[in-house]
């Protein structure tokens, strides 16, 4: 073996070679300047609907995608609230979050301040009657009572302004139902061993770095206080997504520097000259640049996992060169080998552009990513075979082709039976999956977002552990009042306590909370100012009805003044309402969308989500909606693959039409695209067998095979072959099917889940593919 | 004097008294005596309420608050079963019924007839409080000391346990004062901030006239 490197040096002349150099700047300088993004927000249509606007902004911005739970393990009760309050401590301060709370924090006095003050107006439990004498004497009977009671500490706090206790009435509206009970101060579980934590984070899902490195303080912020003997656990939107982003990014990189070193390694081996390992790589270079490009125009950014994708999909750019190389002559000057093989792959590109083509057009974001990088990497690949690579290869001696590749076509075309048993078993493969009976147990699509996401089973149990410990509500069932302002939808969805509270006492959901519940909208606040009585008479009542009780006479003043004050009050908004937890809880339940508001109402486990829309079905109304994030993630991947397949079906049905154009006559096109029908139908057919139900990138996956399979077929089946060229055209195609599947394979190992898909299809897909074309081609030689 | 303790024992086997009480006093008597000069501990104290695992007594609460020109006063009975159960049956002249056992709380009154279950730790004063009433009678000083400093005073027949309480329970209560003799605990007063007060007397069950006080 003796590679050539100064015949390497002199055959690249300084046009060549400043041609390279501004290839190699405009790489970088594409690289340098597209943004690659690795959050969710691909998966997301730029909503046309208010629905799927609020569905990506809950997924991708709302509160719940900067909110950590954290979760403190101990040995006991003791040891975990010591460990929630060091670790609280130490976060508190830090810039990166916004607040973390461990149940020490309450209400803020300033919140409890203007509860106290606005306790006419937001409670729903007093009347007109309760300021009557009888009402008055009901009231201090009950004081009374209390004060003997045990619970007398927490009654004398409030006693003297508030007889008629509307303030503890409004603070249990304000107080969740399943709040985590308290040691000492501090959320502790039922299990007594587990402490909760939650902490807000300032950034969102738009800042990953923002996100990694609030958790990064968490757990530095554990390691350095906590004692051995405690495990913490992190859970939550920023967490999943953070995690996701390194996993990308990891996989990616040993992914690519695999798949790299595998496809120079088969190149090596099969065409024996570094300058051909060297040369056979830059048409797949120049695709990714370009892809790359493409994207970064069109959509201003492009996504980690389009790349990944991307760049695998345009590995069968490889296939250009390898095709070029193989047929390289003695004698023949790499253009006129190049003009020879032309047409061929002229055809193969466009009709895999065309492939792709179709999902360019699709809603998807991320599909069109991958249709525009497909697309415009496949034809500079091409086009760099064809203007670069035959000036590069000069007039260099073609590589070996093996004895096997000459012997075998002669072999296979003699081994009839043994190919009509392959093409037998084929169709039996897919009759069997078609068949109700053995297949009939498997959904055939899966259209679940849970199935593409990188968190582990494991992390969702500690999550739903860590929420249900918490109380805190359903991640997946809310439901959504839509209004023209502020007041009209909180008009709204004060409407409909009634209705929740009544599901509620059926066990149809665990608990709810809404915007209304906190700060009722203006209206009602002045119908119950309306109703309040003036101060004096209410005195004069109040000084009779305290004669039967041993209180001192002056007792009430507090209460008396206090009244004529909350006549006069001025009905509070959402922004009236002082900083502290409760501001934070109604900024997540009422806030605007566009020019529309929104009263979102959090529903809490356990959740019965049929009889919850049943219920707000009933309502008959349009600006109130029981959403589902599960199924409205679902039904919207349903769409784009239900939009997939139709584009890959068209694009399918366009390449066939570019094909009969080509290869006439018809019957020929017809057996070209036998194999692509077989491979894919028995790719289908394997994976349907194997339990597996389709998802959108299966159907990208499967567009991949049937392009593959049509460019084995066109070269398979050309008509304008040299006789020498069989040996070179099997050459070609198996060292194209083996550094296409090895690619492949490799990503069928990642733990990326969209990644392992692709991989494990096309493999399959390569293998069906190969031997369906293996076993037709004998009979294409004989019947045409 | 040790065979009527035994019968009091034998024959009330299910119920503590002051009879099993003052047994104890006087059976011990003889060590006090030797260590007259040795000042009295929390331990010693402890010690002689922790060798009772069940009591049910009679108790008058006197609350003294400045909201009221005269003193609520309320009757009932006060049981204890080691380690962690304690109810507060008020008889008089309102029903309530208030019985923690370990963390949990059940609470049942005439207005609220149907028991309500509660866990302890989400009300922080009930929680100081029990604390202070079940681990003076269990004599368990793990439990005192994670919510109060506690110092005694006096002498075996007559001692004083002063709890102060610690953290936020600082913020509600002054002090508690736990008096009694030997076993026997005599009273409770609670002393809150504002200057509000309550004495709660434990007196032995056999004098039914405490019922017809009011």
């Amino acid at each position: 073996m003796s590679p050539n490197p100064p015949a390497l040096r002199y055959s690249i002349n300084r046009r060549q070679l400043v041609s390279l150099v501004i290839f190699a700047a405009i790489s970088a300088a594409v690289f340098a300047l597209t943004p690659v993004k690795t959050d969710m927000s691909v998966f997301f249509a730029r909503g046309d609907t208010l629905l799927q606007r609020l569905l990506a902004d809950e997924l991708l911005a709302g509160a719940a995608s900067r909110v950590v739970l954290i979760g403190l393990d101990a040995p006991d009760t003791d040891t975990a609230v010591a460990a929630s309050r060091t670790l609280q401590a130490a976060l508190v301060d830090h810039p990166d979050i916004a607040s973390i709370r461990n149940g020490a924090q309450e209400l803020s006095d300033a919140e409890r301040d203007f509860l106290m003050r606005y306790r006419y107006l937001f409670s729903t439990r007093w009347n007109a009657q309760s300021f009557s004498s009888d009402g008055l004497r009901a009231a201090l009977d009950e004081q009374m009572r209390k004060l003997r009671s045990a619970f007398a500490p927490f009654a004398k706090q409030t006693l003297a302004i508030d007889p008629l206790d509307q303030f503890w009435t409004v603070l249990s509206q304000e107080a969740p139902h399943t709040a985590p009970t308290l040691a000492d101060g501090v959320w502790i579980d039922t299990t007594g061993r587990l402490a909760p934590l939650v902490a807000q984070l300032h950034a969102g899902t738009a800042d990953l770095d923002g996100q990694e490195r609030a958790l990064r303080a968490i757990k530095t912020a554990f390691d350095a206080n906590a004692p051995a003997s405690v495990r913490l656990h992190v859970t939550g939107a920023p967490v999943f997504a953070t995690q996701s982003r390194a996993m990308i990014r990891d996989e990616v990189a040993w992914l690519s520097t695999l798949t790299s070193v595998l496809v120079v390694g088969i190149l090596w081996l099969a065409l024996r000259r570094k300058e051909y390992v060297l040369l056979g790589s830059l048409p797949l270079l120049v695709g990714v640049v370009a892809g790359t490009a493409a994207v970064g125009v069109v959509f201003g950014s492009v996504h980690g996992i389009t790349l990944a994708f991307g760049a695998t999909i345009l590995g069968v750019a490889i296939d250009y060169p390898i095709h070029l190389l193989a047929h390289l002559v003695p004698g023949e000057s790499a253009h006129t080998t190049f003009r020879r093989l032309w047409p061929t792959l002229l055809l193969i590109c466009v009709t895999t552009a065309v492939g792709y083509g179709a999902m360019a057009l699709s809603s998807f974001s991320g599909l069109a990513q991958l249709g525009v990088f497909a697309i415009a990497g496949l034809i500079a690949a091409v086009a760099a075979t064809g203007l670069w690579l035959p000036r590069l290869l000069a007039a260099r001696p073609p590589p070996p082709i093996p004895r096997w590749a000459e012997t075998a076509p002669v072999a296979l075309h003699g081994a009839r039976v043994f190919r009509v048993a392959i093409l037998v078993a084929l169709i039996a493969l897919i009759a069997a999956a078609a068949l109700p009976g053995f297949g009939g147990k498997t959904r055939w699509w899966n259209d679940d977002i849970q199935s593409l996401n990188t968190v582990s089973s494991e992390q969702r149990a500690t999550d739903a552990r860590l929420r249900a410990a918490l109380g805190a509500p359903s991640v997946r069932h809310l439901i959504v009042v839509t209004g023209a302002d502020e007041q009209d939808a909180l008009a709204k969805s004060e409407a409909l306590l009634p209705q929740l509270e009544s599901l509620q006492r059926d066990g149809a959901i665990g608990g709810f909370d809404a915007a209304a519940r906190h700060v009722p909208s203006i209206a009602t606040q002045q119908t119950r100012q309306r109703l309040l009585p003036a101060a004096e008479p209410v005195a004069q009542t109040l000084a009779q009805v305290v004669l039967a009780f041993s209180f001192r006479p002056d007792t009430f003043t507090p209460f008396i003044a206090d009244l004529s004050n909350a006549t006069r009050l001025p009905p509070a908004r959402a922004a009236d309402v002082p900083p502290g937890v409760m501001k934070l809880r109604l900024d997540t339940l009422l806030r605007p969308v566009g020019d529309r508001w929104l009263a979102l109402i959090q529903l809490q486990d356990p959740i019965n989500a049929a009889r919850v829309a049943a219920a707000v079905t009933e309502l008959r109304r349009d600006d109130v909606v029981a959403l589902d994030l599960q199924s409205a993630t679902a039904s919207m991947l349903g769409d784009y693959r239900r939009e997939a397949v139709r584009w890959a079906s068209v694009g399918g049905i366009v390449l066939w039409l570019i094909l009969a154009l080509q290869l006439r006559p018809l019957s020929r096109a017809l057996f070209a695209a036998l194999p692509a029908v077989l491979a894919v139908a028995g790719t289908v057919a394997t994976l349907h067998l194997a339990g597996v139900a389709l998802t959108l990138f299966h159907v990208v996956a499967l567009l991949l095979v049937g392009g593959l399979a049509l460019d084995y077929a066109l070269f398979f089946f050309r008509t304008d072959a040299l006789p020498k060229d069989h040996g070179a055209t099997l050459f070609g195609l198996v060292v194209c099917a083996v550094t296409t599947a090895a690619v492949f394979v490799a990503l069928a190992a990642s733990a990326v889940p969209i990644l392992a898909m692709l991989g494990t299809t096309v493999t399959l897909g390569i293998v069906l593919t190969f031997v369906a074309t293996l076993a037709l081609a004998g009979f294409a030689r004989s019947a045409l | 004097m040790n065979s009527g303790c035994l019968t009091s024992i034998l024959s009330r086997s299910k119920r503590s008294c002051a009879v099993i009480g003052l047994c104890f006093a006087l059976a011990s008597f003889g060590a006090y005596s030797d260590e007259a000069t040795r000042a009295l501990t929390v331990d010693d104290v402890l010690g002689a309420l922790s060798s009772i695992t069940e009591r049910r007594d009679c108790f008058i609460e006197s609350k003294h608050t400045a909201l009221l020109t005269e003193p609520l006063k309320s009757e009932g009975t006060l049981e204890f079963r080691s380690p962690s159960y304690i109810e507060k049956r008020t008889l008089a002249p309102e029903r309530e019924y208030f019985a923690a056992e370990s963390e949990q709380l059940t609470v049942q009154d005439a207005r609220n007839p149907k028991p309500r279950m509660l866990k302890l730790a989400s009300y922080p004063p009930l929680q100081g409080l029990v604390t202070a009433f079940r681990g003076s009678l269990a004599g368990d000083m793990t439990a005192l000391t994670k919510f109060f400093e506690s110092s005694v005073h006096g002498k075996a027949a007559d001692w004083t346990l002063l709890l102060l309480p610690k953290n936020d329970l600082k913020k509600i209560l002054a002090s508690i004062e736990v008096a009694g003799s030997g076993a026997t605990v005599r009273s409770f007063t609670v002393r809150e901030n504002g200057g509000d007060y309550s004495v709660t007397k434990i007196v032995p069950c056999i004098d039914k006239s405490v019922f017809g006080a009011k």
